[in-house]
């Protein structure tokens, strides 16, 4: 608000002076043209000045560009009306002033600010050799006109030598500027070298005019002035646009950061720093994510960013979320001069920092799940050999000891014992004939030794043979797998020719499996009734969980009428 | 008959031991593993082992490891294996060594002496001895197009006794037939299945086991 009021004040205050400067220089009889003409220059400078400002408040140029139109108008003003010498001459330095202030501009563009020692230098000479240069300003002599108090006759040899002396360092210091201006482009960034892009030939051209004039001072024959006055006040007035453009083309990347945050939110992730780089035309830039374990700022590819930057071209800003550090972007100096691009770019930027950081975060604990899934399961498994090893080495040798011991009572009670306690003891045996085979069901089902101590092929092998349903078997995965993987497919055929047998009522299966590189593969099929879905609680939803914590994945087909085919692919070492 | 008993559970083992004796058998040692089990045939030179298949140390197949290297070094020495779990493969590798005298059954067979005493002193004898258990599961199992159908009844009655591994002998006494009879059942049967006639008793019975084992994989063998 308060910058507005500024604004408008200055605006004002440049009417003003048209006004000023114009009203008594018509009431004389000078031509309307040639006047407009003159102040157009100024106004073009104030206008394109405010402007600039406005849009980019933390730059210097707008200021600066403002300050020469005023100094423009304000000098016509002081010149044309000035009727004491004093104030002519004020008048007189304010007409060259301009010209340093175009110096400055350019030499500090796009900040305003200048930056290094040769930069402070190049300007400070401009200064001084525009304010030695009035001494030898053209001034139409007339009688009632005042005088330029800082005049230095160059009719005797003292004063032309003094007049040759300040042309010589004028043409020096236009040549810095254009060194400099040529040093700005080529350790400019892209970023800055689009700004430059319409500032510098501008810059140069009126550098090169200007030139000329104290080349045909100086003697070097160049064609006829006039064209060079033509060419110079195009050139001048093609400066305020010329700087203006190059203060807004920083602003156009602004559209950018919409279509960053679009791109981004694709999920384009891990492409971020490319998007970002898109985004701010700085092929340069480098998004540091926080490693808040490791202390220091790494890149995508996890290694160690340096923020902020060692080398003097680029600087870091850092990136926020809910005020906690996210990470940092590194990029061009010259972005500094659009603080509110920079702070879009990096709250998208954020953002995507923080959904990857997330996306990592669910893949860890996806993979802890993952791990704890496989040990529950790993855990069941031993639980499962050791209930079926104290079965056999308690429960079942308990009760083939008590086998014999009946047989031998039977003995011992011989032919001519009691004929209904030989009954008995018969009956006694034939249960716990009945008991031994159903307990060593129930051992099998629990853990089938075989598979413990000759492996997948043998187990499957005698789970076919076992099997109420015809089973044809085509194994091709020889040799031993991890103790997990074989119990997995060892669970999933056996569940599988289970149902084929007791729901399918098939009259015929097939067990494959197979190796494909790092994977087994597991099919079995039937010809049964089909329809077979993964109940809640059932074992097909079992095996899911058994194979899945494998990092597998299992597959179940049963179309009604269509027979049932269960895949199994668990990766194996 | 000198036995040698080889189960890590001591108290099959004592009551096995206990059976033996009482039905004429001389137990001549006692082992609750299967390290020593090979020198102790070689020092005792017995006419028969009985060996538990799962013992000390990893508890899988010691028993039958044990058994395979007795018949290598000990041809004459009678092995019988015994397990709480049957497997085709297991029997199929204890008769596929050179030399008969090898048996495979229940473990709670022990308890009908009578007919585990005849397996033993078939196994002693250089016979074989393979589970009716195992040997009813073989046959039982259905197929669509098997060989086996192609049996009489009777037929089928032979096969199953010749793969539990007794002698013609034998299955003519079982069902009360004449032992020339058994031989003609016999010859049709190998004919049938597409088996070549197998002079040595325990290759018949490999011959028959292998053959219900793999029916299915290759129905016109």
């Amino acid at each position: 608000m308060r910058r507005l009021r500024l604004h408008v004040g200055l605006a004002a205050l440049a009417l003003a002076l048209v006004g000023a400067a114009a009203r008594p220089a018509v009431l004389e009889g000078a031509p309307l043209y040639r006047v407009g003409k003159e102040l157009l220059v100024g106004v073009l400078f104030v206008i394109a000045g405010l402007a600039g400002w406005a849009r980019r408040p933390d730059s210097r140029t707008g200021p600066l560009m403002t300050a020469a139109g005023l100094v423009w108008l304000l000098a016509r003003v002081l010149v044309w009306t000035g009727d004491n010498s004093f104030v002519f001459t004020v008048g007189l330095v304010l007409v060259l002033a301009p010209i340093a202030l175009i110096t400055h501009m350019a030499v500090a563009f796009p900040s305003g600010r200048i930056s290094s020692i040769v930069e402070r230098a190049v300007v400070i000479s401009a200064y001084l050799v525009i304010l030695a240069g009035v001494a030898f300003l053209d001034v139409d002599d007339c009688a009632q006109c005042p005088n330029n108090l800082l005049a230095v006759s160059s009719q005797d040899g003292t004063g032309h030598r003094a007049e040759t002396a300040v042309q010589i360092a004028t043409l020096t210091s236009i040549a810095a500027f254009v060194l400099t201006l040529a040093r700005h482009w080529r350790r400019g960034t892209p970023a800055t070298r689009r700004m430059l892009v319409p500032v510098l030939p501008t810059a140069w051209l009126y550098a090169a005019v200007s030139a000329a004039f104290y080349l045909v001072d100086l003697g070097v024959p160049l064609r006829p002035v006039r064209s060079w006055e033509t060419i110079e006040y195009y050139s001048i007035l093609a400066i305020p646009i010329a700087f203006l453009a190059g203060l807004l083309r920083s602003r156009l990347a602004r559209a950018d950061v919409g279509t960053l945050v679009v791109e981004l939110g694709e999920g384009a992730r891990g492409e971020l720093r490319g998007a970002v780089a898109k985004a701010l035309r700085d092929p340069t830039i480098e998004v540091a994510h926080w490693g808040a374990d490791q202390g220091s700022y790494r890149d995508a590819d996890g290694h160690a960013v340096d923020v902020p930057p060692h080398d003097g071209f680029r600087a870091a800003t850092m990136i926020e979320r809910n005020g906690q550090r996210v990470g940092a972007l590194v990029h061009d100096h010259a972005l500094l001069e659009d603080p509110a691009l920079l702070d879009a770019v990096c709250a998208a930027a954020g953002l995507a920092l923080e959904n990857q950081r997330l996306h990592a975060e669910v893949l860890d604990r996806l993979e802890e799940v993952r791990t704890s899934r496989a040990r529950i399961v790993e855990a069941g498994d031993a639980e499962r050999r050791r209930v079926e090893r104290n079965l056999h080495d308690g429960a079942q040798q308990r009760l083939v000891t008590l086998a014999i011991v009946l047989r031998m009572a039977r003995d011992r009670l011989g032919a001519g014992g009691d004929p209904s306690l030989t009954a008995l003891l018969c009956d006694a045996s034939e249960e716990l004939t009945q008991a031994l085979a159903e307990l060593r069901e129930l051992a099998a089902g629990l853990h089938p030794p075989i598979l413990t101590g000759e492996g997948l092929d043998a187990a499957l092998e005698s789970l076919a043979e076992r099997s109420l349903v015809p089973v044809e078997v085509s194994l091709a995965a020889p040799g031993r797998l991890a103790a997990s993987v074989e119990a997995a497919a060892y669970y999933v055929v056996s569940e599988a020719l289970t149902n084929a047998a007791k729901h399918a009522q098939a009259s015929h299966a097939v067990v494959r499996t197979c190796r494909v590189g790092h994977r087994l593969d597991i099919e079995v099929a039937d010809d049964g009734v089909g329809g077979a879905a993964m109940h809640p609680g059932s074992g097909l939803e079992g095996l899911t969980d058994r194979v899945e914590a494998l990092g597998g994945e299992l597959v179940l087909e049963s179309c009604p009428g269509q027979g049932t085919r269960l895949v199994a692919h668990i990766p194996c070492e | 008959m000198r036995v040698i008993l080889a189960d890590d559970a001591a108290l099959v083992r004592q009551g096995l031991a206990r059976l033996l004796e009482d039905n004429g058998f001389e137990v001549v040692a006692e082992l609750g593993d299967a390290d020593r089990l090979l020198n102790c045939v070689s020092e005792l030179r017995p006419d028969l082992v009985v060996v538990d298949i799962r013992m000390p140390p990893t508890h899988t197949v010691e028993g039958l490891i044990a058994a395979i290297d007795i018949k290598r070094d000990h041809p004459h020495v009678g092995v019988m294996v015994l397990s709480q779990h049957l497997e085709t493969r297991y029997a199929v590798q204890l008769l596929s060594g050179d030399a008969g005298g090898v048996g495979y059954m229940l473990k709670e067979r022990v308890a009908d002496i009578s007919e585990f005493a005849d397996a033993l002193r078939r196994v002693a004898g250089g016979g074989s001895a393979v589970d009716p258990e195992m040997v009813s599961r073989l046959l039982g199992r259905r197929s669509r197009r098997s060989t086996v159908d192609l049996l009489s009844p009777r037929e089928r009655e032979v096969l199953a006794l010749l793969a539990e591994g007794r002698s013609n002998q034998a299955i003519a006494q079982h069902l009360f037939i004449n032992a020339k009879t058994v031989e003609s059942h016999v010859a049709a049967i190998f004919s049938k299945l597409g088996l070549l006639p197998e002079p040595a008793h325990h290759r018949r019975v490999l011959a028959a086991l292998t053959h219900l084992q793999t029916k299915d994989l290759d129905p016109n063998s």
